[in-house]
């Protein structure tokens, strides 16, 4: 728990000391549930100051906290998600998909474009031949778990001739079956293999689709949610492995 | 030492079997190049020419198991690997020692997942345990002095391995 | 021509590792070979697999760092600083400029370490066994350095969120300044030994080499990519941490083989000594911890930071969702897709070159298998 330096009164608020001031970080508790009932974005304000528990004073410490209510810091914003519609490239890429481009947002001035799965390879290839985004920097899935759209597949673009660094974002369900976009970037190979192996999301047209990282015979996907970080597989271990009494 | 000095004038030393063997074994350890992930850095530290290695006659890391008479294992031990070590190790042949080095082989380190084995000992007997994460190059070497103690404590009489306790 | 034999020839499958001199960790590689000469190849990986995104889900993000040291465990320092970059735009965290400009220069250091180490079981791989024993001598220097500022030789833990822990301590610069004066030299010697040497030119020219196309569509990058004749490097393209205000130049080859990409790598270290010494004469006053809550919760969100690792583009991909957990921590391994190019690569080759090639990639299983 963090110091805090003892009130002078029970009516000022006490500034807390500088290694815990917090630009974005809330200290207790039911300050984070409140703060996470905010929404997004606005965490990072500094909700009320925080203060020791204060002795009971009865009523006459009651009337006087209403009379001088504690001195809010002003409130700094975090970076939030902010609407991108009216970029070029953004307007460009409306007139060609229409609605299958669910959103686009930027963070931290990093594009985020969500794309409706039906049209996910097409808006794919047409980023790479027509807008030249060439490079392929990653491909990786989030899991929500509970809710229905589960899985999020998510890729990071970037074009050499432009500059250019995007972010594509999709929402599938479980059980859907993704392209594969191997035959836009070869370097997708090994990365939809890993999302097959930790996740268990399978990808169409892969030309070949198994385990890279775990065991060929394991069974689970160790990155979703409902997976236990320490479970170990006992079937795969009891035919592999001849686990030895340790002697004393 | 030994009776009939005076008759040989320092030529001739007596001594017992057991010494002999033992001094020659301790001397010439062989260790398998097997490093497994950071501690594998540090091993090669211990092999190059600031900490030096040789000089405990344990410099020649043999790639090969049948040749090799010490195995270093350096570095966290998955399950996927971990049926490779028995493999190896039933390769190599005896006298044989094992030395768990760094905290990942010795009880599964920081990494307490679905895919690291908590300890090498649970698929291999070993002789010396080293801590640390990784352990300084000046660790290893204490080890493999201290698994030379354990092996001057060894009788060609013994069929079973010695537990010592210190 | 039709060949005909009285001998039935067949595809050999030859099984290289995971236990295996060469194979720079535990990295298994399924050889399908004509006599000498590779058709094709499998790479079998996941025996150094800890889960350590699946760690980061359950750790705090301060306590995340330790785990990143471990991934690439040979350039740990520089490591970390993509994470610790993120985590601090998320926050809007300013580091003091003596921290930015301490981190870049033992981010530097940590590159010189990293090419070296790579230099010394290269040549180790070939044959040059001298080369070894001389780059760990250098290394060892470093690693002095770095056990002076940060306490730990290879695992450092390096960069806190919000600057560094400690500042120097006494003695420090001039330990730094003497070992760039005398580094250059120590490259020359390098250079003499190898790059004029008829064996190496023959073991190294003319192998694996990879078109600029191919390259970018195989995502690689680093030295691999400028190999062929690519110029990108993150630290001119997206330059991030304070790299904009120092002058240095980015190697670039023509050819695409392994020659080119160790001529490279020797240039990328002369660059380094450039930047860690104009790091030290412009190093301003000032603290060197910036102003961090002890409780690191970043607003939701997510946020891509690359950096340029030695070995190519590293990137860690943090999505918070508010709490004091990360809710996903994504690492972009570099060598994870330069090791995917093999396959291009040994094609047509012979088994020996196999152990060039895989040493030119500059592979680190723990990021590979993370």
């Amino acid at each position: 728990m963090e110091d805090k330096k003892k009130p002078k009164s029970t009516s000022e608020p006490e500034k807390p000391s500088e290694s815990t001031k917090a630009s974005s970080g809330v200290e207790s508790a039911d300050e984070v549930v409140g703060a996470s009932a905010e929404g997004t974005g606005n965490e990072s304000k500094e909700d009320s100051v925080p203060r020791k528990p204060q002795k009971p004073t009865g009523p006459a410490g009651a009337t006087s906290a209403k009379k001088n209510p504690p001195k809010r810091r002003p409130i700094k914003k975090g970076p939030t998600y902010e609407d991108l519609e009216n970029d070029e490239q953004v307007q460009f890429l409306r007139e060609r998909f229409g609605d299958d481009l669910d959103s686009a947002q930027s963070f931290l001035g990093q594009k985020i474009l969500t794309i409706n799965p039906a049209s996910l390879f097409d808006a794919l290839s047409f980023l790479r031949e027509e807008l030249d985004f060439d490079y392929l920097i990653d491909l990786t899935a989030l899991d929500y778990q509970g809710e229905e759209k589960r899985w999020c597949l998510v890729y990071h673009l970037y074009s050499y001739s432009s500059g250019h660094f995007l972010r594509i974002k999709s929402r599938i369900c479980e059980g859907d079956v993704p392209a594969s976009v191997t035959p836009i970037w070869k370097v997708a190979d090994w990365l939809e293999r890993e999302i097959y192996d930790m996740f268990g999301i399978e990808f169409s047209g892969h030309p070949e689709l198994k385990r890279i990282l775990l065991p060929a015979d394991w069974h689970g996907h160790p990155l979703r949610k409902d997976y236990d970080i320490k479970l170990q597989d006992q079937s795969w271990v009891k035919k592999h492995l001849k686990i030895r009494k340790i002697p004393g | 030492m030994g009776i009939d000095e005076r008759a040989f004038q320092q030529n001739v030393v007596t001594t017992t079997v057991d010494s002999v063997v033992n001094w020659a074994r301790k001397s010439s350890l062989w260790p398998m190049t097997f490093g497994l992930a950071c501690c594998a850095i540090e091993m090669m530290a211990v092999g190059a020419s600031r900490f030096d290695m040789d000089r405990f006659g344990a410099g020649i890391f043999r790639p090969s198991p049948r040749q090799s008479d010490l195995i270093i294992i350096a570095g966290t031990v998955t399950l996927k690997m971990a049926e490779v070590i028995q493999v190896l190790y039933e390769q190599m042949p005896d006298p044989k020692w094992v030395i768990s080095m760094g905290a990942c082989s010795s009880v599964g380190g920081p990494f307490d997942t679905y895919a690291t084995l908590q300890g090498v000992d649970k698929v291999i007997p070993v002789d010396v345990y080293i801590p640390g994460c990784p352990p300084r190059p000046e660790a290893l070497l204490y080890g493999v002095m201290r698994l030379q103690d354990k092996i001057d404590q060894m009788s060609i009489l013994d069929d079973k391995r010695l537990v010592v306790s210190s | 021509m039709s060949r005909e034999t009285i001998l039935d020839t067949r595809e050999l499958e030859i099984n290289m590792g995971p236990q295996h001199p060469s194979t720079h960790g535990v990295l298994r590689v399924k050889l399908f070979l004509d006599g000498e000469r590779v058709q094709d190849c499998e790479c079998v990986i996941g025996y150094l697999h800890r889960g350590v995104e699946k760690i980061s889900e359950n750790r705090s993000y301060i306590k995340c760092v330790p785990y990143y040291d471990r991934t690439d465990y040979i350039a740990a320092v520089s490591n970390v600083y993509g994470y610790v970059l993120g985590v601090e735009k998320m926050m809007g965290i300013e580091v003091p400029e003596k921290a930015r400009y301490i981190r870049i220069m033992m981010t530097e250091f940590n590159r010189i370490s990293s090419h070296l180490l790579w230099l010394a079981t290269h040549a180790l791989d070939i044959g040059a066994m001298t080369v070894f024993l001389y780059c760990f001598r250098e290394r060892e220097e470093i690693l002095k350095l770095f056990e002076a500022l940060f306490g730990a030789r290879l695992t450092t833990h390096a960069f806190r969120i919000g600057g560094l822990w400690k500042d120097f301590p006494a003695g420090f610069e001039e330990a730094a300044r003497k070992f760039i004066k005398e580094f250059p030299d120590r490259i020359d010697e390098y250079e003499e030994l190898l790059t004029n040497n008829r064996i190496w030119i023959d073991r190294t020219k003319n192998i694996g080499i990879i078109s600029a196309e191919e390259a970018i569509n195989f995502g690689l990058s680093g030295p691999p990519l400028r190999g062929s004749g690519v110029d990108y490097d993150l630290r001119k393209i997206r330059p991030y941490g304070g790299y904009e205000e120092f002058d240095f130049e980015v190697p670039v080859g023509n050819n695409g083989d392994t020659y080119d990409r160790y001529i490279i790598r020797l240039a990328e270290m002369r660059q380094c000594c450039r930047i860690i010494e104009q790091a030290l004469d412009g190093l301003p006053e000032g603290p060197v911890r910036g102003k961090a809550p002890k409780i690191v919760k970043p607003p939701v969100g997510e946020y891509y930071s690359g950096i340029e690792g030695p070995r190519g583009e590293l990137g860690y991909y943090i999505v918070s969702d508010g709490s004091a957990f990360p809710f996903r921590v994504r690492i972009r391994p570099p060598t994870f897709i330069s090791l995917q190019a093999l396959r291009r690569l040994v094609r047509g080759h012979l088994v020996a070159d196999v152990v060039a090639i895989i040493g030119t990639l500059d592979i680190v299983l723990g990021e590979i298998d993370r």
